[in-house]
């Protein structure tokens, strides 16, 4: 059991350790820096890292929890602080 | 969250110089910091993007229309003038990448979670994250 918790542990930590490697960036624009290598890793990811992702509640995410849920708000009609909001209703309503 | 080290990785013209960084957030973006806008990303892919004055094309020239509507209008000189703002921004290969705002004789860009006070060629260069060069500069009255 005890191994068992630290390999849980341990890949919760490379996960936390991707996501903030991915977030490094000196881009201006969300959807150049959602075309970065780190950051398409992460979506490969997929549904596992959304509960990481949520937990962020960092703008930065919102294009990949659009692509890994399918669901989402687009840029063009809703602001930063709009799209957090909904991703932090969506967390509520979809029990993460 | 990045870092002195992650800026030195990124801009090799600021490595050795004695720049001050200030920790941020990651709720707005560089343009967004010019236009002195604290909670949202000012970019053609936004809401923030007054599309109605400005087609969503990424390109330099559309990001000289922002500013003008904003009041700032094209200069030549990067030095403080009594009475003005100034702002400068950088593309690479006609990208657009990267605005930074003057504050009296200290230049300030927001890049990813921090605030770098530098000078203008700085974060200039043409390896894979610099910001290439300045393509314009524009000034407002106060």
């Amino acid at each position: 059991m005890k191994k068992f918790n630290e390999f849980i542990n341990n890949n919760e930590l490379l996960i936390v350790n991707l996501i903030e490697d991915a977030e490094n960036s000196n881009l201006p624009d969300l959807e150049m820096i959602s075309k970065r290598e780190s950051y398409r890793n992460i979506i490969k990811i997929g549904d596992s890292v959304i509960p990481y992702l949520l937990k962020r509640n960092n703008i930065i995410w919102d294009r990949a929890l659009c692509e890994i849920t399918g669901e989402g708000l687009s840029s063009l009609d809703y602001s930063t602080s709009e799209r957090l909001k909904y991703w932090k209703k969506w967390s509520t309503e979809n029990g993460y | 969250m990045a870092t002195r080290k992650n800026i030195e990785e990124w801009f090799p013209n600021i490595v050795g110089k004695d720049f001050k960084i200030t920790n941020s957030t990651f709720e707005f973006n560089c343009v967004a910091f010019t236009l002195d806008i604290y909670d949202d990303y000012v970019w053609v892919t936004e809401k923030s993007w007054p599309y109605q004055n400005i087609p969503r094309i990424l390109k330099v020239d559309s990001f000289e229309k922002l500013y003008e509507l904003y009041g700032y209008e094209i200069c030549d000189d990067n030095s403080y003038e009594i009475g003005y703002e100034k702002i400068a921004f950088y593309a690479k290969n006609n990208i657009p990448l990267h605005a930074a705002k003057q504050f009296v004789n200290i230049w300030k860009s927001k890049i990813s979670n921090l605030i770098v006070d530098h000078e203008l060629e700085w974060l200039c260069g043409n390896t894979t994250d610099a910001y290439g060069n300045i393509v314009f500069i524009m000034k407002r009255k106060l």
